[in-house]
């Protein structure tokens, strides 16, 4: 096709070209990547985005503010609610709402179960990636159980457009605070199954031990961030960096890796849930059972015209908002800055080198997830 | 140069405005201060131009950044900070795709999202959400005296190498 | 068994029309493929998880075209994806379905009117099951399976699709409001 981007070069015989995608299993969606390859090796690597490009951007100014908040749920739609903190947030800053304490925690701890939930799916599509298929049949069976907290409470699954400004849309359900205890139990024990499932699985090793190697400095010009930032040795977390919500109030570690492999960024997913079980540990002792759950947002909701950059780390790194407001009650411009976005643009640096079965798993360690990359 | 640099504090970050002709020279800098982690870049449209912003961070003390630039739509063409910070790259493709923004310099500059026969950039104000063109939709004046004076119109060469991207329809 | 030559009929024999053991086959083993699009892909995955377990009704994940009988698209087809996914169909063997997943495969959903956005893949592929929701559930898709095996079971044997779609259909090309073409 004339859209490779891709051209053979003259004289070169031993270079085979082979477009990967969209429709590809491991993939993580649609992405598509046209690679030179050299027998097994990769020469060159072209990767192709937007095909998930949905007028995010320009359609989110032809809405309200309360009405931008349930597209932003679609953008990294693996991890739900994240997604709506930055606009929120942002919107608050500028409009200077209140947001109760009690609000703040409840917010934090849908934040963490969605990060579960994005790992735990991270962890299922990853090893299927790898040919293992039966942790997929356990991580979906706990992620089952994660939204199924958040639907009680929230009234929908995926993306319950729960979070609004000021608060949350409405109080928890009676059951939320030991459910989430229940399911921390259970995470608890899985975790030690996990860790035998996959980073201790000699496969795992194999594939993945030295592969993809990112070291520091590129990682950091090139605006990697999240787990992969933090594999390749680099203690950059939003929660700490530039504290949100009630993360002020918690204590966590940012667990590194000075390795900056595929394995490195396996480790890191794998020590963030155990941070996060920490961090809803302690949440759910410092949350009181009942107060106010949303603060006083005005009804018009008409920020002053200005602009604020709000950024929060997502289970895929640092995803940011700028929102531009001309004083109206439609925003006048919202830009996303999407993690997963900057985390792919590594993959000519890591691709290019490694064996094409490396890539795949090169790719599952980044996680792309393209309805944010695309938007 | 100074004179052309106007800085300000927004909420916990420095932003700096600044006339396209000196964005490359205070990137760069930004870049000799220190600040490594990119961020993003956003395309506005202003209403009478397009504005580039350009996001930083500092990751040893955590400092923040914001550099704008307003470039007019005839003219739309910023440098590139592609080599300062390689993180940078896909979302100057970005803006270039949604806004027809041009930076000069880039090594890539294709479109990113949307596929490369298309002529629409789509972000401008000037179409509406279904990327059809607004019939009344006039530019704004350039506002007096800020940001800046629009700069002279393209310099034949520059124009030149210019529409090598596409012009902006 | 001699059941054509004689005029004897044995017991264990049931008379039926070819038809229906043929349907009856095709719709105990819909394989749809593997093509996650948008947000509805991941409660696609979540179909054939331990919980719902589409598994059981014969259903299996096929990851290339030609070995796939059911595509669900799952998500938003906008322009770019569009030529591809109809080349997806086009490579699927007869007899083919497709389900239209989601409030955006079905009208373009939430991003409805956006300038990227395909308003419905029935433009795209002729369409056998529609679901809504935004995203469906687990549930609703095995639901709209399940349906899916009955409309095989039930119809006649010679396939027909359910509208013709010419494989260069351009998307592209179709006018929009007030029958103005969209600046690309
Ligand atoms: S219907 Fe909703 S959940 Fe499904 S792809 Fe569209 S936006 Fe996503």
């Amino acid at each position: 096709m004339s859209t490779m981007n891709l051209e053979p070069v003259p004289g070169r015989t031993d270079e085979m070209i082979v477009n990967m995608g969209p429709q590809h299993p491991a993939t993580h969606g649609v992405l598509r990547v046209v690679l030179g390859l050299e027998g097994e090796r990769i020469t060159r690597a072209v990767p192709h985005i937007g095909y998930l490009h949905r007028n995010h951007e320009k359609i989110e100014e032809a809405r309200t503010y309360p009405m931008v908040i349930a597209y932003t749920d679609r953008m990294d739609y693996v991890s739900g609610t994240q997604n709506e903190l930055p606009f929120v947030l942002a919107v608050e800053d500028m409009l200077g709402v209140e947001v109760p304490d009690r609000a703040k925690k409840i917010r934090t701890i849908f934040f963490e179960l969605y990060r579960l939930a994005s790992h735990l799916v991270w962890m299922g599509t990853a090893m299927l990636d790898l040919g293992a298929i039966s942790p997929f049949l356990y991580t979906f069976w706990d992620r089952e159980i994660i939204l199924g907290i958040v639907e009680k409470t929230a009234g929908a699954r995926m993306l319950p457009n729960y979070y609004t400004f000021g608060g949350v849309r409405r109080d928890v359900h009676p059951d939320f605070f030991k459910d989430v205890a229940d399911f921390l139990d259970h995470m608890e024990r899985r975790m030690v199954d996990y860790e035998h499932l996959v980073l201790e699985s000699p496969v795992v090793h194999a594939r993945t031990k030295g592969v993809g190697v990112l070291d520091q400095e590129r990682a950091v010009a090139r605006g990697v961030s999240g787990p992969v930032l933090r594999a390749s040795g680099v203690a950059y977390d939003v929660r700490k960096a530039f504290p949100y919500d009630a993360y002020p109030d918690v204590e966590f570690e940012i667990p590194t890796s000075p390795d900056g492999d595929t394995y490195a960024r396996f480790w890191v997913r794998f020590q963030e849930m155990y941070q996060s079980i920490r961090i809803l540990r302690q949440l759910l002792e410092l949350t009181p059972k009942t107060g106010p759950y949303k603060g006083r947002a005005p009804a018009r909701l008409k920020p002053p015209a200005g602009e604020r950059y709000r950024a929060v780390e997502n289970s895929r790194g640092e995803l940011g908002v700028l929102v531009v407001s001309d004083g109206s009650d439609k925003p006048y411009r919202v830009k996303h800055r999407g993690a997963a976005f900057s985390n792919l643009q590594i993959i000519p640096d890591l691709f290019v080198g490694a064996k094409f079965s490396d890539a795949i798993a090169i790719l599952s360690s980044l996680d792309p997830v393209f309805g944010e990359i695309d938007r | 140069m100074e004179a052309r640099v106007k800085q300000e504090r927004l909420f916990d970050e420095d932003v700096y405005t600044v006339h396209p002709d000196d964005y490359r020279a205070l990137c760069e800098r930004l870049k000799a201060e220190g600040y490594d982690f990119p961020r993003a870049i956003s395309g506005l449209d202003m209403g009478y131009g397009l504005r580039v912003t350009l996001h930083l961070t500092r990751m040893s003390d955590l400092a923040k950044v914001t550099v704008r630039t307003d470039v007019p739509y005839e003219n739309p063409v910023v440098a590139s900070v592609t080599d300062l910070w390689p993180g940078v790259e896909w979302y100057e493709r970005e803006a270039y795709d949604m806004l027809g923004l041009r930076f000069r310099g880039h090594p890539d500059l294709r479109r990113i999202l949307l596929e490369d026969e298309w002529e629409l950039h789509p972000l401008q104000k000037r179409y509406d959400t279904g990327g059809y063109p607004l019939p009344d939709w006039q530019p704004a004046a350039w506002p007096d005296p800020e940001p800046w004076a629009p700069p002279p119109p393209p310099e034949p060469e520059e124009a030149g190498e210019a529409g090598e991207g596409g012009e902006a329809s | 068994m001699g059941l054509l030559g004689s005029d004897e009929r044995p017991r264990d024999v049931i008379l039926g029309t070819l038809d229906d053991l043929i349907n009856m086959a095709r719709s105990r083993s819909m394989w749809p493929l593997t093509f996650g699009i948008a947000c509805c892909a991941i409660e696609m995955m979540a179909t054939w998880d331990p919980k719902i377990d589409a598994d059981r009704f014969g259903m299996f994940f096929r990851n290339t075209p030609r070995q796939a009988d059911v595509m669900i698209v799952s998500g938003t087809v906008n322009k770019k994806l569009a030529k591809r996914l109809r080349r997806l169909y086009d490579q699927m063997a007869e007899p083919k379905w497709v389900i239209s997943m989601g409030a955006c495969a079905n009208q373009g959903g939430p991003f409805r009117q956006g300038y990227s956005v395909v308003e419905g893949v029935d433009k795209i592929v002729p369409v056998d099951v529609y679901i809504p929701g935004c995203p469906p559930r687990p549930e609703a898709l095995l639901q709209a399976l399940l349906l899916l095996r009955d409309k095989i079971a039930d119809r006649e044997l010679r396939y027909k699709k359910p509208r013709e779609i010419p494989a260069d259909y351009d998307v592209m090309a179709e006018p929009g409001k007030d029958g103005r073409l969209p600046v690309l």
